[in-house]
């Protein structure tokens, strides 16, 4: 049932996220999803929903295979980083990876847009790193606590 | 392991000494990196955990390389996200869609009352004056018919129009600025390659398609090319995108052509990938280029990019369309034939007139 609940949020998660991706451009909706099963080191999740981002964002995409795989890759990166760096502190923690996501989109934005000569605006590519960074910033501590709710429930009904 | 990183890294092997949670390294080279590190945090599990991040890296980078390589030669990944994840986004958008439209719907006809009688009766005016528009375009078309009739000019019947609706613009990261979502895929009509148009013009192609859903490049794309001519002088040339917000250029129209600003594009036909005379683009400027044999032109694009909702696919039917009227044989003009060169009939009658 607690199984069922769970793969119910992941599946609302996903569809909410890809109709927000639709009212906003360039956004990667999903990616948050992703920092809430490392944080909560839930890797059985872990295992299908990586996959399932990385398939559903490369697929809606126009661009050739490579760009959320690379992205979501870099995230686990800057995850460890940032855990080794901001050891002490959950702001700077949450900061630094709100940011460094931020700053990929843009980076990965770039680079693959080059390496497959497809041309691009900058303006709208560093707009895309900022909102990003902004979206991270707003939805990570919304979505963690909708998390904390199915997963106190959980905790209550296993005691 | 780590001794063999750092013997690799800095070229000499490290003395690693814990006082209290301080490392301290040898040679010239881990001193910064010494400091760097204890600046941060001042443990040596945060330089561990650094290594182990970059040897992740090291081989995610080559993971990535492989399987980048295996899509560029293969596309085997392409097409597998492309039927999955284009696939799921559509089933996701298509109702998303549908209840947009129905709220829509309810919204005008039960709430938005207010201006209805008054646009009721701007609305009737409006239908007789389309209706007068009809009865006329219904004699001009009467008349189109009985001259292709007259003309034996043949009807193109190589395309099938099918509607499609734009579910999404640029949707995901993964998107660049040219593209659309539509919701037909490739069991429906909208292969890659099939030509978009709109009331205004051609809007662009297909360019990946799941079952059910596909996504589209605008035509002024850089990979595009268009064959096209000038609609009055009929002067050929090949239109290409420069990007987005940026005007199309025509390359290779030969100099000596009367076109002039304004002038509307229309494609050709030639290139076989587009259906002849849709309305591609309008002439902005042109110029003799100084370089080449041809003009120089720049062109803006007919349909609106960005306000479009619904499209028209043209699906190639498969039907060959039939050969233009054969003319007749063009006069010889030149010096006239030596007589051995000659037809025998034609001797033997200058020899009798003789």
């Amino acid at each position: 049932m607690h199984l069922l609940q769970n793969i119910f949020w992941w599946l609302a998660f996903l569809f909410c996220g890809i109709i927000l991706q639709l009212y906003v451009p360039g956004l990667d909706a999903l990616v948050v999803g992703i920092i809430l099963v490392s944080l909560e080191k839930d890797y059985k999740t872990m295992v299908w929903l990586v996959p399932a981002v990385v398939i559903l964002q490369e697929g809606m995409g126009s661009l050739s295979f490579g760009f959320s795989m690379f992205y979501i890759a870099s995230f686990f990166l800057l995850y460890r980083l940032s855990q080794s760096i901001a050891l002490a502190s959950r702001l700077i923690f949450y900061l630094l990876v709100s940011i460094g996501m931020g700053a990929l989109h843009s980076f990965y934005s770039w680079f693959f847009a080059t390496l497959q000569n497809v041309p691009y605006d900058m303006n709208v590519v560093v707009h895309d790193g900022v909102l990003q960074t902004f979206y991270i910033l707003v939805a990570w501590p919304i979505l963690g606590r909708l998390r904390r709710l199915v997963a106190h429930d959980e905790k209550k009904a296993e005691s | 392991m780590r001794d063999t990183l750092f013997l690799f890294l800095y070229g000499e092997a490290p003395s690693w000494s814990c006082r209290g949670a301080s490392p301290v390294f040898a040679g010239p080279l881990c001193k910064p990196l010494q400091s760097l590190f204890l600046s941060i945090c001042g443990k040596r599990d945060a330089f561990v955990n650094f290594r182990h991040a970059l040897i992740t890296a090291g081989l995610l980078l080559v993971l990535f390389l492989a399987l980048y390589t295996l899509n560029r030669t293969t596309g085997m990944l392409d097409r597998v996200t492309t039927n999955i994840g284009l696939e799921v986004t559509g089933i996701v958008l298509n109702p998303v869609r549908q209840i947009e439209a129905t709220v829509a719907d309810i919204w005008d006809s039960y709430i938005d009352l207010v201006h209805v009688r008054e646009e009721n009766v701007a609305l009737q005016k409006r239908v007789q004056v389309l209706e007068a528009q009809v009865l006329a375009q219904s004699e001009d078309m009467a008349e189109l018919r009985r001259l292709r009739e007259l003309l034996k000019m043949p009807l193109d019947v190589s395309w099938t129009p099918l509607g499609a609706r734009i579910l999404a613009g640029r949707i995901g990261p993964n998107s660049q600025l040219e593209s659309f979502t539509i919701n037909r895929g490739y069991t429906t009509g909208a292969a890659p390659g099939t030509p978009i148009v709109t009331n205004q013009g051609l809007l662009g192609k297909v360019l990946r398609a799941a079952p059910h859903t596909a996504t589209a490049i605008l035509l002024t794309h850089p990979t595009s090319r268009i064959a096209i001519f000038t609609q009055k002088t009929r002067t050929p040339g090949i239109l290409t995108g420069l990007g987005p917000n940026r005007p199309m250029e025509v390359r290779y129209m030969d100099k000596a052509t009367k076109a002039e600003p304004g002038e509307l594009l229309v494609t050709s036909g030639l290139d076989g990938k587009y259906p002849k005379g849709i309305p591609v683009a309008r002439i902005l400027t042109m110029r003799p280029s100084s370089s080449s044999e041809f003009m120089t032109i720049l062109a803006e694009p007919l349909a609106d990019m960005r306000h479009t909702e619904e499209v028209l696919l043209l699906e190639p039917t498969g039907i060959v369309r039939p050969p233009e009227p054969a003319s007749p044989a063009p006069e010889f003009v030149g010096p006239p034939l030596p007589d051995f060169l000659k037809p025998r009939d034609d001797r033997e009658d200058g020899a009798g007139s003789r």
